[in-house]
């Protein structure tokens, strides 16, 4: 090669440059490293001097530790304590003392083993006491004159360490210090402190210390590699230290900056070897040399001459790779780049477009493979730019989803697509050259044949469908076009194919013709709106149900059916679920093109694009006012009479209801009237049915006639009927339309000529009562009021006697009678809920017995649980109830209701002997209930009687887990301790107490007292009798969140349980509530007293008792208002108003009392409410006093 | 229903009352007890029953402490309840002699001090109290002997050997047993007042073949150990007397089996000396410097009406 001779001259030239560089690098190297290490050896002398110091210090910080722990133990200070107290006392007996030196001993013992201490003391008022040194630690005994040192481990003479060891140990000012060590070599780090008790001063002393023994130093050399000195006199060295004289230190002034201990170093050298010098003081002032070393030089040797090497064998690798580097050179810019346009020519020759590479260089050579890289790439681009086009074209044709393909004038295939391909199952390449002969039946391919020739000799394109059986199985609709093809002469040469799937469209057509008949066909009316409700289109039924033409409404919003029955809510409700959920549907009335009005049932649904967006509205409408008159027709069949057209019971029943929830809202009483023709049992059997049903019609309509609008006159069947008289004021205005009512049924009716005469009997009862009645009440108390009247001779009315009832329901039933009634299952269970006033939380119910008698309807248990109470009978009854009841858990259970019920149990039964064993069957028979479920309450009088034997049945309950109560609390006599002894874990408040606190203040302090007790105990109190709202505002306040009362839920029936339960939520005041502060207590008090005061100046008013006494500043609430009141809160404003509404109520008073006494009772019964308003306004100021407090 | 309940608002009077008198709070008297240790069962029914029965007084508070049965620190407690002025200090000393000095320095200062079931060595202390453990084991070996009819062999369970408690409950039994010349002592093995030694000591015994008729326990838990290692062995404690010192519940449950003949109560001494600290209190002076308390054997025939200690 030509180029050899360049390259070995390059070669030469590398050669002299890189070992000339290299001589210089290295001697440059060789003079730095000399400098630097003598630096870095400092250095390292600076570090290890660091260590030696941080190594005094830790050690010092561990005796200090140990030392400190030591003396803080408490037995250390109570031994030592011992001795200084009680040493001087028995001085005779100074044996006894052995017994706290062997304790001290002991624990000075673990201290020195801990931080493995050379030696330790403890010594205290004779001497010292204790001691550790050479590993043994021991404690003087003073026996029989002489003193023997004890080792603690074992029995008997220790050796009693020398005097020259115990001098050693001898105490020092500082803390923590270092000093000689006791074996007198070297120096020892030590570490004393006093041990003080508190008010008595220093009991003793404790000291513990540790030697820098050579075993010391030789870790730290092998931690520094640095050999260490200490020459205290004594000298102490590291195995690597010199052997001959170090150099003196200077004397020891103070710590170096940032160490402990030790001196300021001095650098200097031994032997050849760099050295630290420092100096370091002692606890008596001594100040000892202390020399830091390099380690033998033979140890660091050999460094000087493995470097040289080094350096050597470095130079010749460098020489080596520099020749390399030369030949490489001249190889790539030379020799290689000729070779490759050598063989880049031959391939370009042979028709390969590779480029010449690797010529980068920007030379001669570098230009000409650039220029023929070009040049090939010119070729190569113009062939691809053919090559893609044409690959484009090919794509395009097998891309398009329609089937395509050539023929020539004879028929034979020129070309085809890939999706032709897919037709025949075969390639293009198997295709070309053949026909349809080839591939389909002759039949087939003549039709095809026919239709290119059709094609040809047309000169244009021609359509054809065709179904087209695919080679996968398939079949497509294709619609065929057939297109003549010329050559650029305008010669025929064959036909151009094009197949189009139009399956799919085909199909959308049938679904849209099948769309537009079920639209013109539907029975329902069909309307299609725009979004906005212009009516798009309508179908026939439309037209037939609503009147408008197709053309009418086109175009008009179809608001123009709306009636105007259904409000704007009802339209806005139809929107939200069109807008939110896509459909809506319900019925309405719409109203037709006549003006007539229509019942519809309506379906809304949306039409949506791709988009989501509403398109359309569709409605579906169909006529349904038939139905709806039928539904009416049932309702009146079902409520309604069919003979008179009177309501019937089931109407009369509700319409009962009404009234009664009406009257307590109007306050006004209304009166059931039972009526019963006399005499119609004659008609019918004299002059037959027929005349009967027309004379009670007759009078039917008179006696409706005869009543006001807006009662009721029901027929209950036969010849009763109950009329229903609204809104009385007393009961004498209910007289006129009773007589009324008398005279329409007495009237003489003419018949077919006959005239007939019947009269009625009335038993007439009102709403509301004392007592708490309920619709059957009310219509049998009529009933009975009505055979009364009856009985009195007919064609009369009589009142019901609910006073005379009540007496005669006084008298008891007979203890026979309720053994009947029990076991003809008479007797029902009714449950009163019990809840926290303020959480809403439902927490139990109570059970309470009712009996459903069959002649005289729902009793309370005060009719009849009196008779037996002492008999055996209530046992029996109370089992009854309690497996009742267990029933009652489990059914509820069952359904997903779980609430605690508690029942009371009666004293009788609490003292029979098996009681806790049958409620345990009882509980064993209903597995479904826990029993935590269960909660007997017991009367708190009758717990009482016999304290000893009810506690140890409650206890006994409370062990299988059911708790007690304790009834009626207040009203028995508990002393302390016997609510103490008796475990029940509720106390249920007496409802007297709970129903007059709001106006007896004596009350409320007893209240308040049970619930401290209750506190106190650990128990928890629940209210009986919340009547109103403020009885539960008031508990609230006072932190009573238990009740039980009117004011939430009457007893009910077990089946309306879960339904109250679930609807139940507490008053919106009583949320507000929060338990008052101890201070405020006097604020409730004196509401009180007030509401007190005016409930008296009432009872006066109403002519029931003597006017309270006393002024405004005499009376209790004045008392309280201008003496403790005016103190507390006289700043307030609150307050002053409060002063301006008790004046005022005063003046109030004052001005009735006097009207009164004038003789003008009605009208000041009527100012009544003045009063009240003047209370109230003051009740709620008091509670603003009690806020701003 | 409605009473006036009297009963009721005189409570609440009664807890206004004693709510007001926290106010000018009548001065209590403080009793105090140094206790040695409270890990040990007896040592801690020891400090309950005084406490209960101190209880029973709404005018005296009970304090104590527990030295964790170290001298120097129960020295410290009885110092600083003296410190804190206490009106009756009982104790239990750890150690006759070194506390005798401490105990007296606080008699001096006119402090009385009750010693339960340890004293001190002197005469400074105002009162001791204690059990006769040289009689309680007379008893027991009187009790044995009937029980064997005069004729059999006895194994006694010792206690620790070197507590005077464990000396006296053998030296007491060996001289009165000598009084029959039918019985003889076949082996004292020391098990520490441990329920786990004295199971080693009987399988000892049994594997050693030495026969015995009764046993002698020092305290009622070596019996039961005794009892759980005849039991193991296949021997029928009913059929061997067994008896015990202390008296505790497992005790009972044993006697009501039937497989423990009787134990010997050995009282913790609270009733006592809380008996004496309120006669101090109350101004009485003691009859006695120093009071035995006796101990009941408690059978079968008693179990029921004798309460355990603890």
């Amino acid at each position: 090669m030509g180029a050899s001779v360049l390259a070995k001259r390059l070669l030469l030239f590398w050669l002299a440059a890189a070992a000339t560089l290299l001589t210089l690098a290295t001697g440059t190297f060789l003079y730095l490293r000399e400098v630097q290490t003598q630096h870095y050896t400092e250095h390292l002398l600076g570090d290890a001097v660091q260590v030696l110091d941080s190594e005094l210090g830790s050690e010092g910080d561990r005796l200090t530790a140990a030392g400190k722990a030591f003396i803080q133990q408490r037995g250390v200070d109570a031994n030592l304590a011992l001795f200084y107290n009680y040493y001087e006392a028995n001085a005779g007996k100074p044996e006894i003392f052995d017994y706290p030196a062997r304790e001290l001993a002991t624990a000075l013992h673990e201290a020195a083993r801990a931080v493995d201490a050379d030696w330790a003391v403890v010594s205290g008022k004779p001497g010292a006491i204790a001691g550790h040194y050479d590993r043994t630690t021991f404690f003087w005994s003073h026996r029989d004159g002489e003193t023997k040192a004890i080792a603690v481990d074992r029995e008997g003479n220790g050796v009693e360490p020398d005097a020259r060891k115990l001098a050693g140990l001898g105490f020092h000012a500082d803390e923590l210090h270092l000093e000689t060590c006791a074996n007198g070599s070297g120096i020892a780090i030590e570490w004393e402190g006093e041990i003080v008790r508190a008010g008595t001063g220093s009991i003793g002393r404790a000291s513990i210390g540790r030697c820098l023994s050579a075993e010391t130093l030789n870790d730290l050399e092998e931690r520094t590699h640095f050999a260490i000195v200490i020459d205290s006199g004594n000298r102490v060295q590291s195995k690597s230290a010199p052997t001959g004289p170090v150099p003196v230190a200077d004397a020891y002034a103070g710590p170096a900056p940032g160490q402990r201990w030790l001196g300021p170093a001095r650098f200097t050298e031994i032997d050849g070897r760099r050295a630290a010098v420092m100096s370091v003081a002692l606890v008596d002032g001594q100040s000892v040399g202390i020399v830091i070393v390099e380690r033998d030089a033979a140890a660091e040797g050999g460094a000087g001459p493995t470097l040289i090497g080094t350096a050597i064998a470095s130079l010749l690798a460098v020489t080596l790779l520099v020749m390399t580097a030369g030949l490489v050179y001249l190889r790539r810019n030379l020799t290689q780049p000729i070779e490759r346009l050598r063989e880049g020519a031959e391939q370009l020759r042979q028709g390969h477009y590779e480029p010449i590479t690797g010529i980068t260089a920007a030379n001669e050579l570098g230009d000409l493979a650039s220029a023929f890289n070009e040049m090939t790439a010119g070729i190569q681009a113009r062939e691809r730019e053919i090559e893609r086009e044409r690959a484009l074209l090919r794509t395009l044709v097998n891309t398009i989803p329609d089937l395509i393909w050539l023929k020539d004038q004879h028929g034979v295939y020129l070309g085809c697509n890939s999706r032709f391909e897919s037709l025949y199952g075969a390639t293009e390449a198997e295709i070309v050259g053949k026909t349809d002969y080839d591939f389909v039946s002759g039949e087939m391919a003549e039709f095809f044949r026919e239709h290119d020739r059709k094609a040809m000799i047309k000169g244009a394109p021609s359509k054809n469908e065709e179904e087209l059986e695919f080679a996968d199985g398939h079949r497509e609709l294709v619609e065929t076009t057939k297109t003549p093809m010329r050559n650029e002469r305008g010669e025929l040469v064959g036909v151009l194919g094009i197949g189009h799937d139009i399956t799919e469209r085909k199909k959308d057509e049938a679904r849209l013709q099948l769309a537009a008949s079920v639209f013109e066909n539907a029975r329902e009316g069909i309307m299609i709106t725009s979004p906005t409700g212009e009516i798009v289109d309508v179908n026939d039924s439309f037209t037939r149900i609503t009147g408008y033409g197709r053309d009418e409404v086109r175009g008009r919003n179809a608001r123009i059916l709306q009636s105007g029955r259904q409000d704007r809510q009802f339209y806005q409700a139809m929107w939200l679920s069109l807008v939110n959920e896509g459909h809506w549907d319900g019925e309405l009335w719409n109203r037709r093109k006549n003006g007539e009005l229509y019942a519809e049932y309506l379906t809304i649904g949306c039409v949506r694009d791709d988009g989501g967006a509403i398109k359309h509205y569709v409605a579906l409408l169909s006529d349904i006012t038939a139905i709806k008159d039928h539904e009416r027709q049932l309702h009146h069949v079902a409520h309604y009479d069919a003979l008179t057209n009177l309501p019937n019971r089931v109407l009369l029943a509700d319409r009962l209801r009404q009234a009664m929830a009406q009257s307590g809202r109007r306050r006004q009483k209304f009166a059931v009237i039972y009526l019963d023709l006399d005499g119609f049992k004659v008609v019918n059997d004299t002059y037959g049915h027929q005349i009967g049903d027309r004379l009670l019609m007759r009078l039917a309509a008179q006696m409706k006639a005869a009543l006001r609008e807006g009662d009721t006159l029901a027929r209950l069947g036969g010849d009763e009927f109950v009329a229903v008289l609204l809104d009385l004021d007393d009961v004498q205005s209910s007289l006129p339309m009773i007589g009324r009512l008398l005279a329409a049924a007495n009237q003489p009716m003419v018949e077919e000529g006959i005239t007939l005469q019947v009269s009625a009997s009335l038993g007439v009862t009102f709403f509301p009562q004392t007592e708490d009645v309920d619709a059957d009440h009310l219509l049998r108390q009529a009933d009975q009021a009505m055979y009364q009247a009856k009985l009195a001779g007919k064609n009369c009315y009589r009142i019901f006697d609910t006073e005379h009832d009540r007496a005669l329901r006084g008298y008891h039933e007979s203890l026979d009678r309720i053994r009947q009634g029990l076991m003809r299952q008479e007797f029902l269970m009714y449950y009163q809920p019990k809840v926290n006033m303020r959480t809403g939380a439902v927490v139990g119910a109570e059970a309470l017995i009712r009996w459903q008698h069959p002649e005289r309807g729902l009793l309370p248990p005060a009719t009849f649980l009196a008779v037996i109470e002492e008999h055996q009978l209530s046992v029996e009854l109370g089992y009854w109830v309690l497996d009742t009841v267990l029933k009652q858990i489990e059914t509820w259970k069952r359904t997903g209701f779980t609430i605690p019920v508690s029942v009371n149990v009666g004293a009788l039964q609490l003292q029979q002997t098996d009681f806790v064993e049958r409620l345990q069957q009882l509980l064993n028979q209903h597995t479904g209930v826990h029993p935590g479920e269960l909660e007997l309450e017991v009367l708190e009088t009758s717990a009482l009687q016999d304290v000893a034997q009810v506690s140890k049945v409650m206890r006994a309950c409370s062990d299988i887990g059911v708790a007690f109560a304790l009834d009626d609390f207040g009203t028995g006599y508990s002393s302390l301790t016997y609510l103490k002894r008796l475990p029940a874990t509720q106390l249920k408040i007496d409802q007297s107490f709970v129903r007059d606190m709001l106006i007896d203040p004596e009350d409320l302090a007893i209240l308040e007292g049970v619930l401290g007790l209750a506190r106190a105990f650990g128990r928890q109190a629940i209210a009986e009798g919340v009547e109103t709202l403020e009885h539960g505002r008031l508990l609230l306040r006072l932190g009573c969140e238990l009740g039980q009362g009117y004011a939430i839920a009457r007893p009910m029936p077990a089946g309306d349980v879960p339904r109250w339960a679930a609807q139940w939520r507490p008053e919106e005041a009583w949320l507000l509530q929060r338990p008052v502060k101890a201070d405020e207590l006097p604020l409730i008090f004196a509401a009180v007293e007030h509401r007190n005061w005016v409930a008296q100046v009432e009872s006066h008013l109403r002519g029931e008792r003597e006017a309270p006494t006393g002024d405004h500043q005499s009376c209790r609430f004045g008392t309280w208002l201008y003496g403790k009141g005016r103190e507390r809160y006289g700043d307030s404003l609150a307050f002053k108003a409060i002063d301006t509404h008790h004046r005022r109520a005063h003046e109030r008073a004052d001005e009735l009392i006097k009207l009164k006494a004038g003789g003008q009772a009605a009208a000041v019964v009527a100012r009544i409410g003045e009063l009240h308003l003047l209370r109230d306004m003051l009740l709620a100021d008091l509670e603003i006093l009690a806020e701003d407090a | 229903m409605r009473f006036v309940p009297i009963a009721l608002l005189s409570c609440l009077a009664f807890l206004a009352a004693s709510a007001l008198a926290d106010e000018p709070a009548k001065k209590k008297f403080v009793v105090a007890f140094a206790q040695d240790t409270m890990a040990n069962d007896w040592r801690a029914a020891q400090v309950r029953d005084l406490k209960n029965a101190l209880a029973r007084h709404p005018d005296v508070e009970f304090v104590f402490t527990d030295a964790n049965g170290d001298t120097a620190r129960q020295v410290q407690d009885i110092e600083d309840f003296a410190a804190k002025g206490v009106d009756v200090l009982i104790t239990s000393p750890r150690d006759a002699e070194l506390m005798r000095e401490p105990i007296a320095r606080i008699h001096r200062r006119g402090i009385p001090v009750i010693l339960l079931s340890r004293r001190v060595t002197g005469t400074e202390f105002t009162q001791y109290i204690a059990a006769d453990n040289r009689e309680i084991a007379r008893k027991a070996a009187r009790y044995l002997a009937k029980r064997l009819g005069g004729k059999g062999r006895i194994l006694v369970l010792q206690g620790v050997p070197s507590a005077s408690s464990a000396i006296e409950r053998t030296e007491g039994f060996r001289s009165e047993i000598s009084k029959f010349p039918g019985i003889r002592i076949v082996a004292v093995r020391p098990a520490d007042y441990l329920r786990a030694k004295a199971i080693e000591r009987i399988e000892e015994v049994l594997s050693e073949g030495l026969g015995f008729d009764a046993i002698y326990a020092q305290s009622d838990s070596m019996a039961m150990g005794a009892l759980l290692a005849l039991k193991k062995s296949g021997l029928d404690p009913k059929k061997i007397p067994i008896t015990g010192i202390d008296y505790i519940s497992e005790a009972r449950q044993a006697i009501r089996a039937g497989e423990l003949d009787a134990t010997f109560t050995y009282p913790t001494f609270g009733k006592e000396g809380a008996e004496s600290a309120i006669a101090l209190l109350r101004g009485k002076k003691l009859a006695r410097k120093e009071v035995v308390i006796e101990s009941t054997a408690v059978t079968r025939a008693n179990v029921e009406r004798v309460e355990p200690i603890f």
